[in-house]
């Protein structure tokens, strides 16, 4: 084989083994990240801690629960409580707070949540049983909203997100 | 004479279809689904059988194409008797527009088997009539001590004769 040859082929054995260590960790991430869509509807309750012309900062506590939108039923009957402190300036609300999601074995997730106008974002920072060690983040948006004075507020959300769990 | 006979039975058959079009355009499907929280009061556990009160909030999506009662507030009381899981209930439910007018509907039956029924309404739903079957069609482990979480979707006809 020419010197020349043996390099081209040379270059083209390095190249493909650097695709498969690069595909592996690919093909491993693939595996352990999971993504999920489901609906969310929840009402509860709405207190103001303080309300003039121009600022309101409300509390609010909510139970709900989500139907999966997904053929794999993930987090299909799950339930939640979430709690949020919501702040209005003028037309601009935001939100933050925390929320527990509960599957039908018990096991659960918390996570911290935010809202800034009509989305929402959401971290999963704690699990436990089949969910232990789980890290993800979800968008929801409103699908309907209702306030209803004085004290109680309804709404349903889609949520769409990704999660990681360790491996085993 | 048969002429005669023939202009009567158009005049009637015209007039036939002139009454049934109000009528028939009052009459539309419902088909929603009610999404909510609900706090139980056990009046008494003993024996297998539950006796207890509902109070239950949420909200409704429609899954009509015309999106009937599409985010209306739902409220419901009642109560319930038997099996854990199984009972026989009976109640109210008030969903609400963003305007405040509401239907009241009576809701009753076992959880394998339940309907509702139209009975009341305000604003735009005055005179309101009809009704249907629901079947739950979410329900999770409660997140908190006397607590429920579960949606039921409501399917059937509504009524407006005037």
């Amino acid at each position: 084989m020419a010197p020349s040859a043996l390099l081209r082929s040379g270059r083209s054995l390095l190249l493909k083994a650097a695709a498969l260590l690069c595909l592996s960790p690919a093909v491993s991430l693939a595996q352990a990240r999971q993504s999920f869509d489901f609906t969310s509807c929840h009402a509860g309750a709405v207190k103001v801690l303080f309300a003039d012309k121009e600022v309101a900062l409300r509390i609010a506590e909510g139970w709900g629960i989500v139907i999966s939108n997904q053929p794999n039923k993930l987090f299909d009957n799950a339930t939640f409580h979430v709690v949020t402190t919501i702040r209005t300036v003028g037309k601009d609300s935001s939100e933050v707070g925390y929320y527990k999601l509960m599957d039908l074995d018990g096991d659960f997730i918390l996570a911290e949540v935010s809202r800034s106008g009509g989305e929402q974002v959401s971290r999963f920072f704690y699990g436990t049983g089949k969910w232990k060690g789980i890290t993800g983040s979800a968008r929801s948006e409103r699908i309907v909203f209702r306030v209803m004075p004085p004290d109680w507020a309804a709404a349903c959300s889609r949520t769409v997100g990704t999660f990681e769990l360790p491996k085993q | 004479m048969d002429l005669q006979r023939t202009l009567r039975r158009a005049a009637l058959a015209l007039l036939g279809s002139f009454l049934a079009i109000p009528a028939a355009r009052a009459e539309q499907p419902v088909d929603f689904t009610a999404c909510m929280t609900s706090t139980i009061t056990m009046l008494s556990s003993s024996d297998g059988t539950n006796v207890f009160g509902v109070e239950s909030k949420g909200i409704v999506m429609s899954s009509h194409e015309g999106k009937l009662f599409h985010n209306y507030t739902y409220q419901f009381t009642g109560v319930g008797y038997g099996p854990p899981g199984t009972p026989v209930g009976f109640g109210y439910f008030k969903i609400t527009d963003p305007d405040d007018s509401f239907v009241i509907a009576e809701f009753t039956g076992p959880t394998t088997d339940l309907s509702f029924k139209f009975l009341q309404g305000t604003g735009k739903w005055k005179g309101v009539t009809g009704g249907g079957k629901a079947v739950r069609v979410a329900i999770g482990r409660p997140i908190a001590p006397g607590t429920l979480q579960g949606c039921v979707r409501f399917t059937g006809t509504l009524d407006l004769k005037k």
